[in-house]
């Protein structure tokens, strides 16, 4: 359904002073994965991992620097007009993070929903009408909200509406940045059910975005977790918050605060900073306890750990001996 | 345990073009010397301006009640100053804030050390290291003729810190320090300052809406909705036996990763905070509302040792 | 219109408001309510050149004969007309320049700026010297003067709020939706100019009067004998010691007008800016 291939995208920088020189920031590094139709999968790290410039190629919003991006099949990198409306438009919308600017204040609810949907073909006043108000409905809203503005609606309420405009030109995919990191804790279960009740009605597909392992848990059936720029761990979600295999992927769960008030403070394993200027080798190893001189020449592609598992390690089965 | 910082009914209002907002209604708690103290809430809850009215950083249209006593003496527009960046020290959310961009870490460190104890900047500067190597900043030749944007979210979030600690304060009010911060920094920063107070037994008001954190973190926990109190009590109690309707709402709602199991959410949403309400703050959104819900404002009272509720549903047990 | 609204409820802004409003009003009018129409005009009256204010003329006559009231009202007809066309027609050449500049950014951007740069680097006065040499002297040409200068002022703050506009979610959501770029930068982008913009409009209105009145004060702009603030000042700064009646009424008024405007433009300012809002109380 969704496929991605050797992505890159790489910001050019100037270094310091006046004849400062060129350097690259790889936000995202030859990256490949393939989503299948009505998977959920959470794409986990941190900031500067690039997962926010990865979704944002697969539906157009960055243009990458290389690689290529297919949806049902059809490449999809650098097109616009017309062929962006048909080919990526249509199949593929967003949800963004922060409901408050994600929603341009000056419109009305009604408008802010029926704009994707106008941007493709003109459609009758009340066809619009019924279709606003059976979305807002969908996603627990009540209908004469349509009226309002968003600042007259809570953080939950605005992310709503962000749900239902992504879903009126009934796209197939739905991208996910972070949906739920800005809204108070007791907003983000709701939003979290309505998102998988949605799911199972419309039969969508979701590329999550997420930092936060307790939402990937409850969302997401596959994991790709990603460290500057490259995935370093693929697999079901459960398989690797339970038991993860990249070091990363041990540092992310080992950072976790769990809501348990027997468990005691522990300290961090590592304390070193994270490396960007990196351009050869893993680029964990500065960080990581087990790494050795071959880990200076190795490029980070996924190796098949197991069926349906990957590691970008070549010391994983190294570390699964030890701490077992 | 002597006690450090006591609120006693204390009511903050805010005047406003629409309208008056009770940000705090009789707040009455203490922090004791030595002890950590999380304040969970929501946006709203007013849980930031609850430490900003410690130091008395709030704006002029803010109008107070009620009386806050710190080591014993009432907090006044006078004496404020004399705690402010002395006894107690503030670490906000944001770090990139917080640090003056144009200035060197060096130079933002000793302003405050000349500031606090009145020392010539030569001395100031030969303490330095000493500050940076505390907060786990090593390379400190480097950070010290930094600016802040050379810096990273973590390393920034730690010079903050240690601006804090130079001033030696009996109490550290950390708002949010780390909702910025990525999670592997995060635990980084909160086993510091963990490690920090275990060592020198300073007080710590940390502000937080992470039920996470404060299960590690906490000695005990306040827990505040729309402006009140709800319920106080030491960690363990509170997570084993919550007993207001909101609180355990709340704890319900924390999301465990290693489980999947997505939680009943709390339905309703927050009430405005402009208008005079009698009776309980949550009746609308309880699944256990009374009758007298909505007439009664109930008090923050002790109903098992060192636990305290403002809830009807246990008035009978009310010591 | 929020804004209007939230303004009225300062007492400064409505002050500022009714005078602007009593000045476009007395404008619009003016042919109706003037005491002497034809003086007004310009036709002169020589018998009674000169007099100090009195009943029948409260603000004196000028050199000419003319009653200085009738001419102030007329001159406020100018005066406005000249500052409106002035700030809208910048506007409107500036405006669209400013949001493609901003929106686009890259290359598009960059030949904008430049071109406009070269504009902002004429001399208002010099140019109105120039063109009034070249296409004659006149209203209309002080105008085209002043608003080639104009514009680029509007352009650099409309790019400046394009630039920050753009980068918010709800541009990327539209452009994610397929929605063509001229709607987004009409829909969304030029929305969130219009509160800068309104703050900057208004305060220009009193420097457009000035510059105007500037022009005519030289010569360059309104000829006599139509009646001009500037041009009544101009004319008049010669009988100043023995008649002070002369130039001094139209000055007054030009000062009122002028600080209302600005008044006005300084109350925006603090709606405008969310920060300085929180602090309005009633």
């Amino acid at each position: 359904m969704v496929e991605v291939k050797k992505l890159k995208k790489y910001f050019v920088l100037r270094g310091k002073g006046l004849w400062g020189k060129k350097y690259f920031v790889k936000a995202v590094d030859d990256v490949s994965f393939f989503v299948k139709e009505g998977q959920s999968v959470a794409i986990v790290g941190e900031s500067g991992s690039g997962k926010s410039t990865l979704i944002r190629c697969i539906n157009g919003l960055v243009k990458p620097t290389s690689g290529q991006v297919f949806l049902d099949g059809e490449s999809v990198v650098g097109l616009k007009g017309n062929e962006y409306k048909e080919k990526v438009a249509k199949k593929v919308q967003m949800v963004f993070q922060d409901p408050t600017t994600s929603l341009n204040p000056r419109l009305r609810v009604f408008d802010i929903i029926v704009e994707p949907v106008l941007a493709q073909q003109r459609v009758p006043k009340a066809q619009l009408v019924d279709l606003v108000n059976d979305l807002l409905r969908k996603v627990g809203l009540d209908p004469k909200l349509s009226d309002r503005y968003p600042g007259e609606l809570s953080g939950g309420q605005c992310q709503r509406v962000a749900i239902a405009r992504a879903l009126s030109v009934r796209p197939k995919v739905l991208l996910l940045d972070e949906p739920t990191s800005s809204l108070d804790v007791s907003v983000q279960a709701q939003v979290l059910k309505l998102l998988n009740e949605l799911r199972q009605t419309f039969h969508l597909t979701y590329i999550f975005v997420s930092h936060d392992l307790g939402v990937v848990r409850n969302v997401a059936e596959r994991v790709f977790v990603m460290y500057l720029g490259r995935i370093v761990e693929i697999g079901p979600t459960e398989e690797v918050i339970d038991q993860p295999l990249h070091p990363y992927t041990k540092l992310l769960i080992e950072s976790i605060f769990y809501p348990d008030p027997n468990v005691e403070m522990k300290k961090p394993a590592i304390v070193e900073e994270v490396e960007t200027t990196m351009n050869a080798g893993c680029r964990f190893r500065n960080r990581c306890p087990f790494s050795t001189k071959e880990c200076e020449i190795y490029d980070m592609k996924p190796l098949e750990a197991s069926r349906d598992r990957y590691v970008s390690c070549i010391k994983w089965e190294v570390m699964e001996r030890w701490s077992s | 345990m002597n006690e450090l910082v006591k609120f006693e009914n204390y009511s903050l209002t805010f005047k406003t073009l629409y309208g008056d907002v009770r940000a705090l209604r009789n707040l009455s708690f203490t922090i004791n010397s030595g002890e950590i103290v999380a304040l969970v809430g929501e946006t709203g809850c007013g849980k930031t301006v609850t430490a900003l009215s410690i130091i008395g950083l709030l704006p002029e249209n803010a109008s107070q009640t009620g009386k806050i006593f710190f080591k014993g003496i009432e907090v006044n527009h006078e004496n404020v100053k004399r705690i402010r960046g002395k006894e107690v020290a503030i670490v906000f959310q944001d770090p990139t804030s917080s640090l003056n961009p144009l200035y060197s870490i060096e130079q933002q460190l000793v302003d405050v050390l000349v500031s606090r104890w009145d020392i010539p900047k030569s001395e100031a500067k030969e303490k330095i290291d000493g500050l940076l190597r505390q907060v786990q900043l090593f390379d400190v030749d480097r950070i010290r003729r930094a600016y802040p944007h050379e810096l990273s979210g973590g390393m920034r979030q730690r010079v903050m810190i240690a601006m804090a600690l130079a001033c030696e304060p009996s109490l550290l009010i950390a708002d949010e320090p780390t909702t910025a911060l990525d999670v592997t920094v995060q635990r980084q920063i909160l086993y510091l300052i963990w490690e920090l107070q275990r060592a020198r037994k300073f007080s710590v008001l940390f502000i937080t809406h992470d039920l996470g954190i404060v299960a590690q973190l906490a000695d005990r926990v306040v827990v505040m909705y729309a402006g009140n109190i709800v319920e106080m009590a030491p960690k363990k109690e509170l997570f084993s036996n919550p007993l207001h309707p909101y609180t355990s709402g709340l704890l319900n709602c924390a999301l465990d990763p290693r489980k999947k199991k997505l939680p009943e959410p709390i339905p309703g949403s927050l009430p405005s905070l402009t208008g005079l309400l009698d009776g309980c703050i949550f009746r609308e959104r309880c699944g256990r509302v009374q009758n007298d819900c909505g007439i009664l404002t109930p008090e923050l009272a002790e109903v098992r040792p060192s636990h305290f509720v403002a809830c009807h549903l246990w008035r009978e047990q009310r010591g | 219109m929020k804004l209007i609204r939230l303004a009225l409820k300062n007492r400064l802004a409505k002050f500022s408001l009714t005078i602007v409003s009593i000045f476009a009003l007395l404008a619009l009018i003016a042919p109706w309510i003037v005491p002497y129409k034809e003086q007004a005009l310009g036709e002169p009256n020589m018998a009674e050149r000169l007099l100090s204010p009195s009943l029948r003329h409260p603000f004196g006559t000028d050199h000419m004969g003319r009653d200085i009231l009738s001419r102030m009202i007329y001159g406020a007809r100018t005066s406005l007309f000249t500052a409106v066309s002035v700030v809208f027609l910048s506007a409107l050449i500036g405006v669209p320049i400013g949001i493609a500049a901003g929106y686009f950014g890259g290359l598009v951007d960059n030949v904008l700026m430049r071109f406009t740069d070269v504009f902002l680097s004429f001399p208002p006065l010099l140019l109105a010297l120039l063109i009034a040499s070249t296409l004659g002297k006149g209203l209309f040409n002080a105008i085209l003067a002043l608003v080639i200068t104009w514009w680029p002022w509007y352009a650099r703050l409309v790019r400046s709020q394009a630039l920050s506009t753009k980068s918010l979610a709800y541009v990327e959501a539209a452009r994610a939706a397929g929605v063509s770029n001229f709607m987004i930068m009409f829909r969304h982008i030029l929305p969130s100019c219009i509160a800068p913009l309104a703050v900057q409009c208004t305060m220009d209105m009193g420097s457009a009067i000035l510059e105007a009145a500037a022009l005519s004060f030289l010569g360059l702009g309104v000829q006599p004998p139509m009646p001009d603030w500037g041009l009544m000042i101009s004319e008049g700064k010669a009988y100043f010691l023995n008649y002070w009646w002369v130039p001094t009424f139209p000055g007054l008024f030009m000062l009122v007008l002028v600080m209302s405007f600005n008044l006005l433009g300084d109350v925006f300012r603090e709606l405008v800016d969310p920060r300085l809002r929180r602090r309005m109380l009633i």
